[in-house]
């Protein structure tokens, strides 16, 4: 399956292709911030919890009481 | 009717070509077009779904030739200097329904003068249009220019493919993405909690929404500012989505790019695996 499309506006030319060496590269790049991003906000969210569990009280809870 | 324009040395003109002289002779375009000879004194209509070009030479006109130009298909019509020069008061790029004369003051050198009123008169002026469809990324060459200094796209995902992923955007020149130099902070709510971040998956992109693969109704509107100027880009983007268990998120992301690139074009990105939808590009008309 080609999964990169380029659209000229000026000609109307569509291109669909597959992805160049140097885009793949990119994208595994790109993924490979995307999980770092998202271990660090799981993280976050566990330690979190960890904290809600030591109170003792739920997230809504916690919302009640700050909002 | 057409007439035997341009006359010879001994015709002999019919009552009806007489009348027929009132009404120009017609070419009608459904792909871009480069002027000859043969456009002497016509109307040239364009016809065309997708975006177009009417490229003028130098050395085909001469002084005081004309060619009329009417464009009547959804994509943009733009009349462009190939090797003669294309002077106007106005823009070159014909929503539909605009057109113009072409007027010659040389073999080298023309004036492109608007008929009536033309949608860049004011408002959003649709500049073009992408329709991926199951693809990792689609990039939109050569929609920002001098014409527009400020633009809205509306993307609207039908369908995406990949759990807890995102989609992007990356400014682009010369067909090549610039991957450093984007900041940006995003608020988001489902009505209940409100969640903030910055940067939310590095410099490299800037994020423009997260997949909800069984969405149903993802809508993103960016606001870009400046992006052909010399001068940092700026971007406001809108967007919301009405998961499969009814309920609404709705989140704002605002940010830039530091550099001051002219760009010419926007890629779009996304984390997952593909995605399908609609994304359409408007300029904001100057004055």
């Amino acid at each position: 399956m080609a999964d990169v499309m380029e659209v000229n506006a000026i000609t109307g030319n569509v291109v669909v292709r597959d992805m160049t060496d140097s885009e793949a590269e990119q994208r595994t790049k790109d993924l490979a911030e995307a999980k770092v991003h998202a271990d660090a906000k799981a993280a976050k969210a566990t330690a979190r919890q960890a904290v809600l569990d030591k109170l003792g009280l739920t997230a809504d809870e916690v919302t009640a009481l700050l909002g | 009717m057409a007439t035997p324009f341009p006359f010879g040395s001994g015709n002999v003109l019919t009552a009806a070509q007489m009348n027929a002289i009132t009404t120009l002779p017609v070419s009608t375009k459904t792909a871009s077009h480069t002027l000859t000879i043969a456009d002497l004194g016509t109307r040239v209509i364009m016809n065309s779904a997708s975006a177009t070009t009417i490229t003028v030479n130098t050395s085909i006109f001469g002084a005081s030739d004309v060619v009329e130009i009417l464009n009547i298909g959804a994509g943009v019509c733009t009349v462009t200097a190939g090797t003669c020069t294309v002077g106007t008061t106005g823009t070159l790029a014909l929503a539909q329904n605009a057109g113009g004369t072409l007027t010659f003051i040389s073999a080298s050198a023309s004036v492109f003068v608007a008929s009536g009123v033309t949608a860049s008169a004011g408002g959003l002026v649709y500049i073009t249009q992408a329709t991926p469809s199951a693809v990792n990324s689609v990039s939109i060459d050569n929609c920002f220019s001098s014409t527009y200094q400020n633009y809205r796209i509306i993307f609207t995902p039908s369908t995406s493919v990949g759990v807890n992923s995102y989609i992007s955007l990356r400014y682009r020149v010369s067909s090549t993405d610039t991957i450093t130099g984007y900041k940006y902070v995003e608020i988001n709510s489902d009505g209940s909690s409100v969640g903030t971040s910055v940067d939310g998956q590095g410099t490299t992109l800037m994020v423009v929404g997260y997949i909800d693969p069984t969405s149903k109704g993802m809508a993103y509107w960016l606001e870009i500012q400046d992006p052909n100027q010399a001068q940092k880009t700026k971007c406001n983007i809108a967007s919301q989505n009405y998961s499969a268990a009814g309920a609404y998120t709705i989140r704002n992301i605002g940010g830039a790019q530091a550099d001051t690139t002219q760009f010419t074009g926007i890629t779009f990105t996304t984390s997952g695996t593909s995605f399908t939808g609609t994304i359409r590009v408007y300029g904001y008309a100057n004055s």
